[in-house]
C-alpha cells in the first residue's frame, strides 16, 4: 500500500447513497450510507486505503441498490402492461 | 460561423443539461396531470411489493401530485420525512459538487459521520414508525 497522505479523499459517495435510499427506496441503500459514513473517520485516522475502500463500497452498494429497484420496478411495469394488453385483447 | 460539433465537450454538456432539464418537466407535467396513487403505470416502490411493508420513500410519488396542485396538508401526510430528507440531500449534494469555498467549509459539518448516522437513525425510526398503528 501507499505510503504517506495522499494526495485527496476520496468521493464518499454519500450523494449517491442517501439518493437511492431516499428514492429508490431499496434497503440495501442503508448499507451505502453506512459505508459512506465511514469514510471520513478512516481517513482522519490515516487509513487511506480502507478509507478509499469504504468510498468505493458506498458507491458499489448505491449502484446496486439502484439497479435492484430498476429492476423490480421495469418488471412490475411489464407485467401491468401485458395484463392491459391481454384485457384488451378479451375486451 | 463555428460549426456545431458534438464532440465539443461544452456542447454536449450543455446537451445532456439541455434534456436533463426537458425530462425533469415532462416528469413534472405527468405527475400535476396523473394521481400515481391510482394510477397503475406510476411506478410502485419494489420494498412495498416485495414485502407488502412501506418503505421510507414510500408517498413521494403522492407528495410530488399533492404538491403540484397546490394541496399541502395531502403532500405532508403522504411523506413527511421527505420535508428533511430532500433539503439534507441538496445539501450534501451542494457540498459535494460545488467548488466554492463555503461549501467546502459547510462539507465538515453537512457531511460529518454524526449527522448522516443521525439521519440515518430517524429514516430507520420513520421506516418502522410508519409501519405500525402509531401512524395511521
Amino acid at each position: 500500500m501507499e505510503e504517506g497522505t495522499p494526495a485527496c479523499k476520496p468521493d464518499s459517495n454519500l450523494v449517491w447513497a442517501i439518493l437511492v435510499t431516499t428514492l429508490c427506496c431499496m434497503p440495501l441503500g442503508v448499507v451505502a450510507i453506512v459505508k459512506a459514513a465511514s469514510v471520513d473517520s478512516l481517513w482522519a485516522a490515516g487509513s487511506y486505503a480502507e478509507a478509499r475502500k469504504a468510498a468505493q463500497d458506498a458507491g458499489k452498494w448505491a449502484a446496486v441498490s439502484a439497479i435492484c429497484g430498476l429492476v423490480i420496478v421495469l418488471c412490475y411495469m411489464l407485467y401491468m402492461m401485458t395484463i392491459i394488453a391481454i384485457a384488451a385483447l378479451h375486451a | 460561423m463555428k460549426p456545431t460539433n458534438i464532440s465539443d465537450p461544452a456542447i454536449r454538456k450543455r446537451l445532456i443539461v439541455s434534456a436533463g432539464v426537458l425530462l425533469a418537466l415532462g416528469l413534472l407535467a405527468l405527475y400535476a396531470l396523473f394521481d400515481p396513487g391510482t394510477s397503475i403505470l406510476a411506478p410502485k416502490c419494489p420494498f412495498k411489493l416485495l414485502t407488502g411493508f412501506d418503505c421510507p420513500a414510500c408517498g413521494s410519488q403522492r407528495t410530488l401530485h399533492a404538491l403540484l396542485r397546490g394541496q399541502w396538508l395531502a403532500a405532508f401526510r403522504y411523506n413527511p420525512f421527505l420535508l428533511l430528507s430532500v433539503p439534507y440531500l441538496l445539501l450534501v449534494a451542494y457540498t459535494t459538487w460545488s467548488g466554492g469555498g463555503r461549501a467546502a467549509r459547510w462539507k465538515g459539518r453537512v457531511q460529518h459521520p454524526k449527522v448522516v448516522l443521525t439521519y440515518l437513525a430517524l429514516l430507520v425510526g420513520w421506516w418502522i414508525v410508519r409501519n405500525t398503528p402509531l401512524w395511521q
